[in-house]
C-alpha cells in the first residue's frame, strides 16, 4: 500500500513539475468559459451547458491522457516497475493516476459553472436549485474524463511506436467517440464497431426526459463510462505486460 | 551455493534476427559477474531478460524468490526534477523515511563529489553526473540484485574509485552483481565470472583472459599557458583543461618532460590495470 502510494506521488510529482498540464489546462478553461461566455439568452438551460461542457472535457482528457504518456520514458518506468516489484502494481497505479487527472478536469469543468450560478445570485441557470445538481454534473465529467483519459493514454510509445500515427489515431479516437451517436444514425451497420468508443453522445438524449438530471440515470452513465475507461486501461496494461521493454 | 536465477534453453530473437539461441546460465547469490563483447551483441538486452524487464523468445528464467532488482542505466533520463527531488521520490519507494533518504542521499552525493548539484535539474547534468546519479538512486537502500549497464562511461577516476567501493561493500554483502561493461579495469577488480557475448551465446572467459597490463595514468593541467599537446602514441582523454594519459611504466619520464617542454603541469600520477 505504501509503495503504491509512493508511486502514485512519484507520477503526480513528475506532472505537476513537467509543463504537459498547462497548455491543455488552459484550453480546458478557455472553452469552459466560452460556453458560459457565449450564451445571450438567459437564464441559461443548465442541461444543455452541461452536455456542451463535458464534450469540451472530455477533448481535453484524451489530450491529458495521451500526453501522460510521455511524463515517465521507458528508463524510468524500468526503473520503476523493478521497484515495485510486481509490473501490475506499477501500471495499476498508472491507472489511479489518470482518474486524479480526471477528478481535475471535472473539478475544473464544474467550477466554473458554480461561479456564474453563486456570482448571479442563483438567476444564470435555470432550475438549479440545490448543489446537488452541480454533484450529478461532476459525475457526469468523471466518468467522461476518465473515459478520456484512459482512451488518450491506450495509445501508448510501446503499443503505437510511431508518435504521429499515435497522434493520428487518437485524434480519430476522439472523433469517432463524439460523432457515433450520429454516424450509428446515418449507418445503422456502424453500430457494431461504434460500441469501442465511449457513449459520450448519448449522455443527452439519456438524460434529456425531464428537467433535472436524475441521479440514477447519472449513476448509470458514471459507471458505463468508468467501464470504458477501465476497459481501455486494462487493454493496455495486456499489452504493455506482453511487449514489456 | 544459493542460486536465484536461471536461464534454461533462452532464445531471442529480435523480428528475425536472432540475438541469442539456447543459452543456459546459472547465477549465485553474491556472484558478480560480467557480460563483455561488441556493441549490439545483446548485453543490455540479456540483463533486461535477468531482471524480468524482456521476455525470453523461448526458452525459460526462473528466479528462485521475490528479489528486489536495481539498476544502474546506461542512459539515465534527463527530467526537470532536479537531483534532491528525483533521490527523494526514490527513496520514498524505497520504503525510506523523509529523515532516512534525506540522510542518506546527502552521504552518496558527497561520496560522489555531487553535493553542490543536489538541486540542478537532472537536464541541465552532463553524461558522466547522470550516471551517478544512476548509480546513487541504485543505492539509497541495499537491492537483492544490482544490474549494471556500463555504470563507468563518462565518469571521472575519483567517481570511478567510489563506485567500486560501493561495489565491494554491496560484494561483502552478498549482494548479486550483473553488468554490462567495456572496462577491463573494473571487471577485474569486482567480476568473478566473465562472459563474452558473441554468436548468439554467452563463453566464459577468466577474467586472466583479458590480459590486462599495468599502465600509468598521469594526469595534466593546462594553467593558462601556451599549452600545446605534443605527438603522443599512447591512450589519452581530455576533459577541459585537463589531460590523462595512460603510458608505460618506461615511458614516463621521457612523457613527463615532453609535456613540461610544452607548459603543461603534472597533477598527478597513478598505476592502473588497462587493456
Amino acid at each position: 500500500m505504501k509503495k503504491g502510494i509512493s508511486l502514485l506521488y512519484f507520477q503526480i510529482f513528475t506532472f505537476l513539475k513537467s509543463s504537459k498540464f498547462v497548455m491543455p489546462s488552459i484550453f480546458l478553461l478557455v472553452l469552459q468559459l466560452s460556453i458560459y461566455y457565449a450564451i445571450q439568452a438567459k437564464p441559461v438551460d443548465f442541461m444543455n451547458a452541461i452536455f456542451q461542457a463535458e464534450f469540451y472535457a472530455f477533448i481535453i482528457a484524451i489530450w491529458l491522457g495521451f500526453s501522460s504518456n510521455d511524463l515517465n520514458d521507458g528508463i524510468t518506468e524500468q526503473l520503476l516497475i523493478l521497484r515495485a516489484k510486481k509490473e501490475v502494481l506499477y501500471y495499476s497505479i498508472n491507472v489511479v493516476f489518470l482518474f486524479v487527472i480526471s477528478a481535475f478536469i471535472s473539478l475544473i469543468s464544474v467550477i466554473i459553472p458554480l461561479v456564474f450560478h453563486f456570482v448571479n445570485k442563483g438567476e444564470f441557470f435555470d432550475h438549479v436549485s440545490s448543489g446537488g445538481d452541480f454533484l450529478l454534473a461532476f459525475f457526469l465529467f468523471l466518468g467522461s474524463s476518465f473515459a478520456g483519459v484512459s482512451l488518450g493514454a491506450l495509445f501508448h510509445p510501446r503499443i503505437i511506436k510511431e508518435k504521429k500515427f499515435a497522434l493520428l489515431y487518437v485524434l480519430l479516437a476522439g472523433l469517432f467517440s463524439i460523432a457515433r451517436v450520429s454516424m450509428v444514425d446515418d449507418q445503422e451497420m456502424l453500430k457494431y464497431v461504434m460500441w469501442v468508443f465511449p457513449t459520450l453522445a448519448n449522455h443527452s438524449t439519456t438524460l434529456r426526459g425531464g428537467s433535472y438530471f436524475s441521479s440514477i440515470r447519472v449513476g448509470q452513465l458514471f459507471l458505463i463510462s468508468l467501464f470504458y475507461g477501465l476497459s481501455y486501461s486494462y487493454i493496455k496494461i495486456l499489452i504493455l505486460i506482453k511487449r514489456k521493454f | 551455493m544459493e542460486e536465484i536465477i536461471r536461464l534454461q534453453n533462452f532464445t531471442k530473437k529480435f523480428r528475425k534476427t536472432t540475438i541469442f539461441s539456447n543459452v543456459n546460465l546459472t547465477i549465485y547469490k553474491g556472484q558478480s559477474i560480467s557480460f563483455i563483447g561488441n556493441n549490439g551483441v545483446g548485453k543490455s538486452t540479456m540483463l533486461k531478460v535477468l531482471a524480468r524487464l524482456s521476455t525470453p523468445t523461448s526458452g525459460s528464467v526462473h528466479y528462485a524468490a521475490d528479489f528486489l532488482v536495481h539498476y544502474v542505466p546506461e542512459h539515465f533520463p534527463r527530467t526537470k526534477l532536479t537531483v534532491m527531488q528525483y533521490l527523494k521520490l526514490m527513496g520514498r519507494i524505497d520504503n525510506l523515511s523523509n529523515e532516512e533518504g534525506e540522510a542518506k542521499i546527502k552521504t552518496l552525493l558527497k561520496d560522489f563529489f555531487m553535493e553542490k548539484m543536489a538541486h540542478t535539474p537532472l537536464k541541465h547534468l552532463s553524461k558522466g553526473t547522470l550516471q551517478k546519479v544512476g548509480v546513487i538512486q541504485a543505492l539509497l537502500i541495499t537491492p537483492d540484485i544490482l544490474l549494471l549497464d556500463e555504470p563507468l562511461s563518462g565518469q571521472d577516476i575519483d567517481s570511478q574509485r567510489i563506485f567500486v567501493e560501493k561495489m565491494k561493500e554491496l560484494l561483502s554483502k552478498k549482494v548479486t552483481l550483473i553488468m554490462s561493461c567495456h572496462e577491463k579495469y573494473l571487471i577485474e577488480q569486482l567480476s568473478d565470472t566473465v562472459f563474452e557475448v558473441s554468436n548468439n551465446g554467452i563463453q566464459p572467459i577468466g577474467s586472466k583472459g583479458l590480459s590486462l597490463v599495468d599502465k600509468y595514468c598521469l594526469v595534466f593541467i593546462s594553467e593558462g599557458g601556451d599549452t600545446v599537446l605534443p605527438d603522443i602514441k599512447c591512450e589519452m582523454e581530455q576533459l577541459g583543461n585537463t589531460v590523462k594519459l595512460y603510458v608505460d611504466s618506461q615511458k614516463t619520464n621521457e612523457i613527463i618532460q615532453l609535456m613540461m617542454n610544452q607548459n603543461w603541469t603534472l597533477r598527478g600520477m597513478y598505476s592502473e590495470k588497462r587493456n
